[in-house]
């Protein structure tokens, strides 16, 4: 044992333990011999990954892989692991190519001591980075049942009047996909509330986008949408037909409008849904960001966690998501304007975060938890052997596969840990050294991931997710399960559960994941663990709109945010200008051509004064030329003009008649609220 | 004209990347005067406004060099775009600029370069370094400080020039040596209008060494100026804030274009390079003119669409009985049937052809 004053690393945030780096036992003598006693064969065979190259030449347990590389395999161009390109070193290395040599035995024989490059540097995240777009140029997906029918306004007014019979309330619930349809975390809890609302004499319909998009469908076109009612899918019908439905005179009066995801859908439509349904509350959820960003899950170029900054950023302008950021938030800005939600997030992290980034404004804003863990069970002693470490779910990119995949490689031919893949049947990703358990969480089998856990007796579950997720089901099935979870420091709800329940390591970055396994801090992590009692939790399905309580919807205010920045933009036709600042000036470039201008900021509250208020103007000019404060130009949105400034009213209109340089100096009277006025 | 202008120069084929520049420009510097000086004439059915990002755009044709077809058939492309810079930096400063700054076309601005174009309150001249930091292995040192020696020490992607008396003595002598001989010829110790400014520290005063590793940052320096991007959203190299980045050579993703390769070797692992050279793609994209995208450059032909291979370019540098003999070289029943008859090989043709 550490002494309790022994300092750790930077790297390691928060654990647990007190940890120390154990010595991992000795790296296993190479697993493969010279036995082919041939030059080229013996030089490959280290470095030919049986399992990976196996699965990807498609060959079974009788056939040599190192053979069938050297005779086949190179030539068509498989590769034999995750980390030699053979595609890249012949293309970049044509003098190889040109040889007719194996790259492989370049590579290993010359081409490393040479200092040649395996593959393109940068690897996985450079791929990312390439492959990202902009969300609104990605082509839509068609996401209904084949052979979906149609659903007629009177079949839906049919439907629904016989839903409706014998109860008291209608939700309206809205999200991205048809959660009959589709097995996830969101689309699991949307079935738990329909469940609930049903309990409670409350008939359920919830609409999804038959097509699916990243973004907001475009304004212009009707969406085409998946209707399902409590529970059981009816078809497709366009945004009209659902509104028209809604305006039977037959529906309950108790009604609810519940967003789960926007996505998909038009913000003028939903806003129209709302007022048409004529809800008692309206909840919007944050089970991601995109109320902040298309991109939900904030990660910048689908690749790093960006910390939402002002989408007037230089991270935003380089972003896929950044170049219609604030077009997306005014969309936004209006539906929530138009509705007037209840903001409800499902961990304290995901609001705090949400609030302190957001100037939508709302009616109230809270917490409410999508699971509990109920009291703790001892479990036996973990047993003995390497510590085992298990990844759960999809080996893609948002949920940090490639720190995990880094580790394998490095940890490649030792025996220090064992690694464990949880997914579904058919998500494989064979690397030797890594066991693959078929898992699949769906309605009647929700605890499939926490038994699994359980039986295979994993010690630590790598949930890497490198975005602040919002809940973080995994994590909580590895409690459940008794695991402990290792995760990074800006995993929001993620690293906040691990400290909430004193169960695991929180650290810096994928580098301190990788640091932490190969220095041996992770056997000292597990065998401290296995001299604390094991404890597996019972989990509690519990938050879902279902099990909010209405009463109190109403009554809590938006937590109070201010800020010093007035958020001003001008908003063109053809897109929105960044200012520069200039002490209290903000200068704003105008492209040429550009007649009229809207001024949009956050709003302020005056003492004394109830008018909605934007910022106050005490100095205009076009092109270096004043423009006095009562002149016919400044021509919507503006107060009367007062001693010294004149005041919008949050977004005033200005005639600009072609100039290019609008420069505006903005009183600070008091501080703009993040949150603007609530409707 | 008082103030700050600011110019690139380029061909048709390089409209979509100067727009990108000209646009990074507008949004951070709306007062600076944006040129743009064209070796090239315009192509068929380019729209109107193709070039409206920039305040003011010229013909390298009307800037008065004597002779000028004649001078220019001496160049290629890129020593073309290059030979003009000083003669368009002595136009801008006789226009009565009071600061002059040269960008390449294939730069872009992410924040404000008042801290360059401030150094020239104290300075007549900016240059910046393509290295400020050693490198440190030897394939490293070949590849950036031995691209250095080669081809020069400071990078003429950028140059700020006051206009005072030092200033205009060193544009009149850098023009000097560009009408003379701007030719990409490192086996003269020539290259371009880069390397003769090796000797601008040494020829004249008040000239100020730009070592912030936020300006000119590109493949050469990647190396040593980690670019990260902070939780406000501002983007760093080398912990400053990244001014302008310097796109050279980039080509599309997956493909051995030398920026590319240059790029993922010297960034590697730093993979906010690549997010920069992503959005460069992007916006450069959006920026093409297909018109202007598959325009053959005016001065890389004959005036009936024969193309002008270097060779013919070095034997006219080299033989002033030629010049004499053919005043306009682009002229196909001049030169260009000398060499169909006295050298054909300079045309890939069978002497006996």
């Amino acid at each position: 044992m550490p002494p309790q004053d022994a300092p750790q690393p930077d790297w390691l945030v928060w654990s647990r333990f007190k940890l120390r780096p154990l010595a991992p036992p000795p790296v296993p003598e190479a697993r493969v011999e010279a036995v082919y006693n041939d030059w080229v064969l013996d030089t490959i065979a280290p470095e030919v990954d049986p399992s990976f190259y196996r699965r990807a030449a498609g060959i079974g347990p009788e056939e040599d892989p190192v053979r069938h590389f050297a005779e086949h395999g190179w030539r068509a161009r498989l590769n034999p692991n995750t980390l030699f390109d053979i595609g890249f070193y012949l293309e970049f290395y044509p003098d190889i190519a040109e040889a007719g040599m194996n790259p492989l035995f370049h590579y290993a024989y010359y081409g490393r001591a040479e200092g040649r490059m395996p593959a393109r540097p940068g690897g996985q995240p450079r791929h990312v980075v390439e492959q990202a777009r902009i969300p609104s140029r990605r082509p839509p997906g068609w996401d209904a049942p084949e052979g979906a029918p149609p659903v007629s306004e009177a079949e839906l007014r049919t439907a629904l009047a016989r839903a409706c019979l014998g109860r008291t309330g209608l939700v309206l619930s809205v999200s991205h996909d048809c959660y009959v349809n589709v097995t996830g975390g969101i689309q699991i809890l949307i079935a738990d509330e329909q469940a609930l609302f049903n309990a409670d004499r409350t008939a359920y319909l919830h609409i999804a986008p038959a097509i699916a998009r990243f973004t907001f469908a475009p304004a212009a076109e009707e969406v085409l949408l998946q209707v399902t009612l409590d529970g059981s899918f009816l078809g497709l019908a366009p945004e009209s037909v659902v509104e028209a439905a809604l305006g039977a005179p037959f529906l309950p009066r108790h009604r609810l409008f519940v967003v789960h995801s926007v996505l998909g859908h038009r913000a003028a439509a939903l806003a129209r849904l709302a007022a048409t349904l004529g809800p008692a509350e309206s909840v919007f959820w944050v089970h991601d960001f995109s109320a902040l960003c298309e991109g939900f899950n904030l990660l910048r170029n689908d690749i790093a966690y960006c910390h939402a900054p002002p989408p007037t950023s230089t991270a935003c302008r380089i972003c896929v998501y950044g170049a219609e950021r604030q077009s997306y938030l005014a969309a936004m800005h209006r539906l929530f304007a138009a509705v007037g939600f209840h903001v409800v997030a499902p961990s304290r992290a995901a609001l705090d975060l949400f609030l302190s980034r957001t100037s939508l404004p709302m009616r109230s804003a809270r917490v409410h938890e999508n699971l509990a863990l109920g009291p703790a069970e001892p479990l036996p002693a973990p047993a003995d052997g390497p510590p085992r470490v298990g990844f759960a779910g999809f080996a893609i990119p948002p949920k940090g596969w490639a720190a995990y995949q880094r580790l394998l490689q490095r940890q490649a031919g030792h025996d220090t840990y064992r690694f464990l893949h949880f997914a579904i049947p058919g998500h494989d990703v064979s690397m030797t050294g890594l066991a693959k358990i078929d898992v699949e969480v769906r309605p009647g089998q929700r605890l499939a991931m926490v038994q699994a856990l359980r039986e295979a007796g994993v010690d630590l579950v790598a949930v890497l997710s490198p975005w602040p997720e919002t809940f973080s089901f995994v994590a909580h099935e590895a409690f459940a399960a008794g695991a402990d979870v290792v995760a990074l420091e800006d995993s929001g709800n993620i690293a906040a559960a691990i400290r909430r329940h004193g169960r695991g390591v929180v650290l810096r970055d994928s580098d301190a994941f990788v640091r932490f396994f190969e220095e041996g801090w992770a056997l000292d992590y597990a065998r401290q663990r296995a001299q604390a009692p094991v404890q597996a939790h019972a989990m509690h399905l519990t938050g879902t709109t279902g099990t909010l309580d209405p009463a109190r919807l109403a009554t809590t205010p938006v937590p109070p945010g201010e800020t010093a920045d007035p958020g001003l933009i001008v908003v063109r036709p053809d897109g929105v200008a960044a200012p520069r600042l200039e002490g209290d000036t903000q200068r704003f470039a105008l492209p040429a051509g550009t007649t009229e201008i809207r001024l949009v900021s956050r709003h302020t509250v005056a003492p004394g004064d109830a008018r909605q208020l934007g910022i106050a103007v005490t100095a205009l000019s076009l092109d270096g030329t004043p423009v006095p404060l009562n002149d016919p130009r400044l021509a919507e949105g503006w107060h009367a003009p007062e001693a010294i400034w004149r005041w919008t009213d949050g977004n005033a209109l200005l005639r600009v008649a072609g100039a290019k340089l609008l420069e505006i100096t903005v009183a600070t009277v008091a501080p703009w609220r993040r949150v603007p006025l609530a409707a | 004209m008082p103030g700050i202008a600011c110019y690139t120069s380029f061909t048709y084929a390089y409209l979509s990347r100067a727009r990108v520049l000209a646009r990074s420009l507008r949004r951070l510097h709306p007062d600076w005067s944006l040129w743009a000086v064209l070796t090239d004439h315009p192509p068929a059915g380019l729209p109107p406004d193709a070039l409206a990002e920039f305040d003011h755009v010229i013909e390298a044709s009307a800037l008065g060099m004597a002779d000028f077809p004649a001078w220019l058939f001496k160049h290629d492309v890129v020593e073309a775009c290059t030979a003009v810079k000083a003669t368009m930096l002595r136009h801008l400063l006789a226009q009565g600029a009071e600061k002059v700054i040269y960008l390449d076309p294939d730069i872009a601005a992410f924040a404000p370069l008042d801290l360059l174009s401030d150094r020239l309150d104290a300075a007549s001249i900016v240059l910046t370094p393509h290295q400020t930091t050693p490198d440190t292995t030897e394939a490293a040192w070949r590849d950036n400080e031995g691209g250095s020696m080669r081809y020069g020490i400071y990078n003429l992607g950028f140059l700020g020039v006051r206009n005072d008396r030092t200033g205009q003595d060193f544009a009149a002598w850098w023009e000097e040596r560009l009408l003379a001989a701007c030719y990409d010829a490192p086996e003269d110790g020539i290259f371009t209008d880069q390397k003769y400014c090796d000797l601008v520290p040494g020829l004249f005063p008040g000239v100020h060494v730009e070592r912030d590793p936020g300006c000119n940052v590109a493949s050469w320096n990647i190396a040593h100026r980690p670019v990260r991007i902070t939780r406000a959203g501002e983007v760093t190299a080398g912990g400053r804030p990244l001014r302008f980045y310097h796109f050279t050579k980039i080509g599309p993703p997956g493909t051995q274009a030398p920026g590319n390769v240059m790029t993922e070797r010297y960034a590697g692992e730093n993979f906010e390079v690549h997010e920069l050279v992503a959005w460069y793609r992007r916006e450069v994209a959006a920026a093409t003119q297909p018109e202007a995208e598959a325009h053959p450059w005016h001065y890389g032909r004959w005036a009936d669409g024969t193309p002008i291979p270097r060779p013919a370019r070095l034997l006219w540098r080299a033989r002033a009985d030629l010049r004499r003999a053919f005043p306009n070289p682009f002229d196909p029943t001049g030169l260009l049937h000398w060499i169909a008859t006295q050298e054909p090989a300079i045309l890939g043709r069978d002497p006996a052809g």
